[in-house]
């Protein structure tokens, strides 16, 4: 399980595919979970760009566009401003001290949601369709005469 | 003698209780009711009106029935209303109270005062413009119930001047030389007539538009007045600010 399953691979080889798939198809014989198909992961791997052969001072760089952030964050800072600085001037307007904030924000609390009045409408609204949509006249809505006739 | 005597008794009782069977008897299944039609129509006649009567009086009772199982939800509804009421003032009171205790000054103690005053105000005329809204739609919701009622009165009413039209009808045909099979056969066809338009008409109805849109008008309107109640609160809550700072 040490040495046998686990061989380093030398990067100067370009990489050995045959020894990276004997180290997955052992894995897989141990741990009976991996469903890859061999040819699958073959050609992935083959797929795969190396970027390991390129010296790193040779990969392009990626240059920080400082006016292209600028474009997009200061725009997105105005238009945040004028929608959150009207609320929070008029946050700071009825901010109340410390001391009396507590109880305010209580009181007010309690009567905007105790006296639910359109709850209480809702609930009377159900049961008068309810009531409404009986029909008072089923009993004639049956044929009560043909025992007779 | 006695045991052949008492033998013979149960054995003619027997007979004699056998023997009357078919006489009380419902009619055979295959037997024709079109030859009884015009011989006991006078009977057919009282059976029909007796059952049309006993199903009207089943009608007003649940016309009646119908307002007072309204009337009594109000009657619930109102109550929670006001329970719901009462909680919010005694948790107004007892928040002002403890609003009182943080106070330093006189002139915080007067505006937390003038700020109960404003808010009781508010809820006041808050909960005067909701008792306003609810009347309103009650009355409306009345109004349409009532017209229902009324439409189904009429409707009962065309039924049972259907239903006479059709007895008389028979009447006549009794006295031609129409089949016995073709005047049952037209009665039933009339009476099941009168009893499609009487549902027509029922089915017609649609009391459920007009309180949901009686519901939709009171909740705008019940919207404004909260928005109303908010806008207040909020200026006695700047007033009470200035007090403290």
């Amino acid at each position: 399980m040490k040495n046998n399953t686990h061989k380093s691979i030398d990067p100067n080889t370009h990489g050995d595919f045959d020894e990276i798939i004997r180290f997955f198809n052992h894995s897989r014989s141990k741990e009976r979970n991996i469903v890859v198909p061999d040819e699958s992961l073959a050609s992935l791997l083959l797929g795969m760009p190396d970027y390991s052969r390129v010296p790193i001072h040779e990969l392009p760089r990626v240059k920080t566009s400082w006016w292209r952030v600028g474009f997009i964050l200061i725009p997105s800072a105005l238009l945040l401003t004028l929608v959150f600085l009207p609320e929070y001037q008029h946050a700071q307007k009825i901010a109340l001290p410390k001391e009396v904030s507590k109880p305010i924000a209580l009181i007010e609390d309690s009567l905007y949601s105790i006296e639910d009045d359109s709850a209480l409408l809702d609930e009377e609204s159900a049961y008068t369709i309810a009531l409404a949509e009986t029909d008072i006249t089923s009993d004639f809505n049956q044929p009560f005469y043909d025992g007779d006739i | 003698m006695t045991e052949i005597y008492k033998t013979s008794i149960i054995f003619f009782a027997l007979l004699a209780t056998l023997s009357t069977q078919p006489v009380f008897a419902a009619p055979e299944k295959g037997f024709d009711k079109s030859s009884i039609l015009c011989s006991q129509f006078n009977e057919i006649d009282a059976k029909i009106s007796s059952k049309i009567t006993e199903r009207e009086t089943i009608f007003e009772t649940k016309k009646e029935n119908r307002m007072s199982d309204l009337e009594s939800k109000w009657t619930e509804i109102d109550a929670k209303r006001e329970e719901k009421r009462n909680e919010a003032d005694t948790l107004l009171a007892t928040q002002i109270a403890s609003l009182n205790t943080k106070a330093t000054t006189e002139a915080q103690r007067t505006a937390i005062t003038s700020y109960n005053t404003s808010v009781t105000t508010a809820l006041a005329l808050r909960r005067e413009k909701i008792d306003a809204i609810m009347s309103d739609y009650r009355t409306n919701i009345s109004l349409a119930i009532q017209d229902r009622s009324e439409i189904s009165t009429e409707a009962i009413v065309f039924f049972k001047q259907s239903v006479e039209s059709a007895i008389e009808k028979v009447v006549l045909q009794c006295e031609s030389d129409i089949s016995k099979k073709d005047i049952r056969a037209n009665l039933k066809s009339a009476m099941e007539q009168a009893r499609a338009t009487l549902r027509d008409t029922i089915d017609s109805l649609d009391p459920k538009t007009t309180i949901e849109n009686s519901t939709m008008n009171s909740k705008a309107g019940m919207d404004v007045a909260q928005k109303e109640f908010e806008q207040s609160l909020e200026n006695a809550r700047i007033e009470l600010k200035k007090a403290f700072e």
